[in-house]
């Protein structure tokens, strides 16, 4: 959603984002700040993180996780994939991560501006490839969501 | 320098206006295709009722309305998803329908000549989920249309209906508008004794950039209102727009002080926006007419034309529609059955609030009653009272090649 004004102030709120269904949108990220990136018409963008009946909205699988203690309970990721309308569903359950197998994640920005695209999901290697020679990013290396947590505990 | 003419008058007092009341949500079944005018005509019934959920064979499509509801003034981005009600999905319930292809119409059934907004309307992160991008310019029932595309190549059209909330009180209102007004160049030192060039620019605040792609709406792309900050003196007129989108009209003001400023203009593919901005005549002499604003239902007399107006609930419901009713007879006290339509419309109201921030542009409802009452010289206005206190109203008909404006004042407890 991009009312700017609902999302805010519902934000705003703490818990982190306890926005109901209807909200977000043309709101910053929660995690890094920056405005969340919106779907096109092939390419989806958002990353969406639910629990119970609320959600969130973050730039990227990158700021979920870094951000994920602020979360409690279980939570379920839709991660965009390389499929538009097809997200992969990452969650974490008693506080363990799981992702469908074959699930691999791109982790190769540098600053959070190129985040949206540089820190993503894809649900399988062939896929990743395929991002990673379109869209022509250097270094990028497949991980797994071991991995991928693990980067992201690093830096933080 | 135009010259303004009969359109300018110093006058009486009353308004009303915009914003709605709550949000139940209800269910309908199946849609009503958007060219069915006889199914319009029923939903405009329906649409003080809202419709938040509807069902159309196995598919269930929900407007999720945010639970404060929606205000008039800002603009909201409202989720809807599409669910296939014979597919479970372990998170959502039923299953989301992924990358429906969706366009749509809204509009205010109540609100004849309103410009229709066809919203950007964009997938969500959740499969199923889908973001309609509105705005509303006041409160009232609206009508949301909606054309579905599914995966599978099923069409089917859906309709809402929701009641959109009175606009917020400014220093609770939230984000910043999708336009606003901006006046510029006027001189610091302008002079009601000389005339001076209005000029004014519709900003796209989002795109930070001049709107130069209007709709026509009741023969105008630019409806400006301008009256002095007390309200009792009042024009209505339409500027010119140059190339780089800059809208001009020369102007003597009659008088020194504050005036608001109010572009009324539906930039292409939105809906009605009405944008307030105020500048300040600090020479000239002392207006002429009476500052105070005061409760007056008249009558009122130009021109040899009395008018009087006749709120038609009363007491005057504040937040809900209503109509107001003006009557206008002659010198003799009969009737007067010759106004001709102005505008597109058999009359037009602007009612302004005392704070000069809540505005609403009406026009006489055009049905088979309105026919009759026209007979007898009436016009019945919708309009809205979104909050207590002085109106000012200013209803303007087309009589004997005169724009004849006259003023009113609304009490509003």
């Amino acid at each position: 959603m991009k009312n700017l004004i609902i999302a805010t102030s519902l934000l705003a709120l703490g818990t982190l984002g306890a926005v109901s269904p209807a909200l977000v949108h043309e709101a910053d990220c929660p995690y890094c700040k920056l405005k969340l990136v919106q779907n096109t018409n092939d390419k989806d963008n958002e990353v969406v993180v639910r629990f119970g009946n609320k959600k969130i909205e973050y730039r990227c699988i990158y700021c979920v996780f870094a951000d994920q203690k602020k979360l409690t309970g279980d939570l379920i990721v839709y991660a965009p994939s390389e499929a538009a309308g097809k997200p992969v569903l990452v969650r974490r359950t008693g506080g363990n991560w799981t992702a469908p197998e074959g699930t691999v994640f791109l982790n190769a920005f540098r600053r959070h501006q190129e985040c949206a695209g540089l820190s993503r999901t894809f649900s399988s290697k062939s896929a990743f490839d395929r991002y990673v020679a379109a869209n022509n990013v250097a270094n990028a290396k497949a991980l797994t969501l071991k991995e991928m947590l693990a980067e992201v505990a690093k830096a933080n | 320098m135009k010259q303004l003419t009969a359109t300018s008058l110093a006058l009486l007092a009353m308004g009303a206006i915009s914003v709605l009341s709550g949000c139940a949500p209800s269910t309908a079944q199946g849609a009503a295709t958007s060219s069915d005018k006889g199914q319009a005509a029923a939903q405009q019934v329906a649409a003080d009722t809202p419709v938040t959920l509807v069902k159309n064979g196995k598919y269930e499509i929900e407007l999720l309305v945010p639970e404060e509801g929606v205000f008039a003034g800002e603009e909201i981005d409202i989720e809807f998803k599409v669910t296939d009600t014979t597919q479970k999905d372990p998170v959502e319930g039923n299953l989301g329908i992924a990358n429906v292809q969706a366009t749509g119409i809204v509009t205010m059934p109540s609100m004849p000549g309103m410009p229709e907004q066809k919203p950007e309307i964009h997938r969500e992160g959740i499969p199923g989920y889908y973001g309609i991008v509105l705005y509303f310019p006041h409160g009232g029932g609206y009508q949301i249309d909606l054309e579905l595309a599914l995966p599978t190549g099923e069409k089917f059209p859906v309709r809402f209906a929701i009641d959109v909330k009175d606009e917020r009180p400014a220093d609770q209102a939230v984000g910043k508008k999708p336009y606003e007004l901006k006046v510029v160049d006027f001189p610091a030192s302008a002079d009601a004794n000389s005339p001076v060039d209005l000029k004014l620019q519709v900003m796209d605040t989002k795109a930070e950039a001049v709107q130069k792609d209007f709709q026509v709406v009741h023969e105008k792309k630019f409806h400006l209102l301008i009256a002095s900050e007390d309200l009792n003196w009042f024009v209505h007129e339409h500027p010119e727009m140059n190339a780089d989108g800059t809208w001009s009209l020369p102007i003597k003001f009659p008088a020194a002080g504050k005036y608001w400023v109010y572009g009324d203009v539906a930039p292409a593919g939105k809906s009605s926006q009405l944008l307030i901005a105020q500048v300040n005549v600090p020479k000239g002499p002392a207006p002429t007419w009476d500052k105070a604003l005061t409760s007056n239902l008249g009558p009122v007399t130009v021109s040899g034309v009395t008018a009087r107006l006749q709120p038609v609930d009363q007491p005057i419901p504040q937040g809900k529609n209503t109509l107001i009713e003006v009557q206008l007879t002659d010198a003799q006290g009969k009737p007067v059955l010759d106004t001709k339509p102005w505008l597109g419309a058999a009359g037009h109201m602007m009612i302004i609030h005392q704070d000069g921030q809540t505005v609403v542009h009406s026009h006489p409802k055009e049905d088979a009653e309105a026919e009759e009452l026209a007979k007898q010289g009436k016009f019945r206005f919708m309009a809205r009272f979104p909050k207590s206190g002085l109106y000012k109203a200013y209803a303007q008909f087309s009589h004997q090649d005169e724009i004849k404006t006259f003023g009113f004042g609304v009490d509003l407890k």
